[in-house]
C-alpha cells in the first residue's frame, strides 16, 4: 500500500509533465512565424471551435476545482494548519489543467494532417497575400 | 509544518493561511476570465465570431497562444519539487532539504497561478465584448 503523500508526488509529476510536453509541443511547432503549421492551426481552431471550447471548459474547470479547494482548506487552516484538504482538490486541477493542455495543443490531430501533407504534389503551403498584406498593415 | 507570521486579537495566523487565502482569491479571478471565454466560445459555436479575432490577425493570436509556454514550465517545475519533497520526507527544522523543496513547489505554485491569470486575462480582453 502506496501512502498518500508519495501517491500525490509521483501523479501531479505524471500530470503536470504530460501537461508540459503537450504545450511545449505547441509552443515550438508556432515558433516560427507565418510557417505552414502556424497558420494550418489558427485555421484550425476556426474550423473546428469546438475542441477549443472543450480546452477552455477544462480550464475552467482547474480553476473552479482550485478555488474550491483553496477556500476549504482557508477555513480549515484556522483551527488545522497542515491540512492535507487542498491536495486532494489539487489532483482534480492538475488533470483538468492537462486535458486543457492536450485539448487545446492537439497533438493527438497531428499523424493526420502529417500523412495529408506528406501524401504529395498538393502540399502548397496556405502562406502567401494574405500574410504579406497582415504584415505590411501592421508596419 | 507550520510558521506563525503574526500573532493579535486572541489568534496566531499562519503562514498557509496566507498563502490559501491569496490562491483563493486569484482562483476565483480566473474560474471568471475562463467562464467569460467558455460562455462566448459556447455562445458563438455556429458563427465563430470570437475567433474572427485570430482568423485576421494569424501573427497577434500566435503570440497569444504561445504566451501559455508560461504557466506550462512554472507547473512542470511544480510536479518536479512536489516530487522531490515526497521523496525527501516531511519538511521540519530537521529536515532543511524537504522545507526547501516544500516552499519552493509553494512559489511556483503561485508563478503557474499568477501566469496563467495573466495569460486569461489577456484572452478575456478580446472575448468578453461577444458576451
Amino acid at each position: 500500500m502506496i501512502s498518500f503523500d508519495l501517491f500525490y508526488g509521483v501523479i501531479s509529476m505524471a500530470l503536470n509533465f504530460i501537461a508540459f510536453i503537450a504545450l511545449l509541443i505547441l509552443f515550438l511547432r508556432l515558433r516560427v512565424n507565418n510557417s505552414r503549421y502556424s497558420v494550418l492551426f489558427i485555421y484550425s481552431i476556426f474550423l473546428k471551435p469546438k475542441r477549443f471550447t472543450v480546452a477552455f471548459l477544462s480550464l475552467f474547470l482547474a480553476s473552479f476545482f482550485l478555488a474550491v479547494g483553496y477556500i476549504i482548506s482557508f477555513w480549515i487552516s484556522f483551527s488545522v494548519p497542515d491540512t492535507p484538504f487542498w491536495e486532494y482538490t489539487n489532483i482534480l486541477t492538475f488533470l483538468s489543467f492537462m486535458l486543457f493542455a492536450i485539448f487545446f495543443s492537439g497533438i493527438y490531430e497531428r499523424k493526420k494532417e502529417d500523412k495529408y501533407a506528406g501524401t504529395g504534389s498538393q502540399t502548397a503551403t496556405p502562406e502567401g497575400p494574405q500574410n504579406d498584406a497582415t504584415r505590411g498593415g501592421s508596419k | 509544518m507550520s510558521v506563525k507570521i503574526l500573532r493579535g486579537f486572541g489568534m496566531v495566523l499562519q503562514l498557509t493561511t496566507v498563502v490559501f487565502g491569496l490562491l483563493s482569491v486569484v482562483g476565483l479571478l480566473s474560474a471568471y476570465f475562463t467562464s467569460v471565454i467558455f460562455i462566448a466560445l459556447a455562445k458563438h459555436n455556429k458563427d465563430r465570431a470570437p475567433l474572427t479575432y485570430f482568423m485576421l490577425k494569424p501573427e497577434a493570436s500566435v503570440y497569444e497562444i504561445k504566451l501559455f509556454i508560461l504557466p506550462a514550465v512554472a507547473i512542470f517545475l511544480v510536479g518536479v519539487f512536489t516530487l522531490l519533497q515526497k521523496l525527501s520526507g516531511t519538511p521540519s527544522a530537521s529536515n532543511p532539504t524537504a522545507s526547501i523543496f516544500f516552499y519552493t513547489a509553494y512559489t511556483f505554485g503561485l508563478f503557474t497561478i499568477l501566469a496563467l491569470v495573466y495569460v486569461e486575462y489577456r484572452w478575456y480582453r478580446h472575448m468578453k465584448r461577444f458576451l
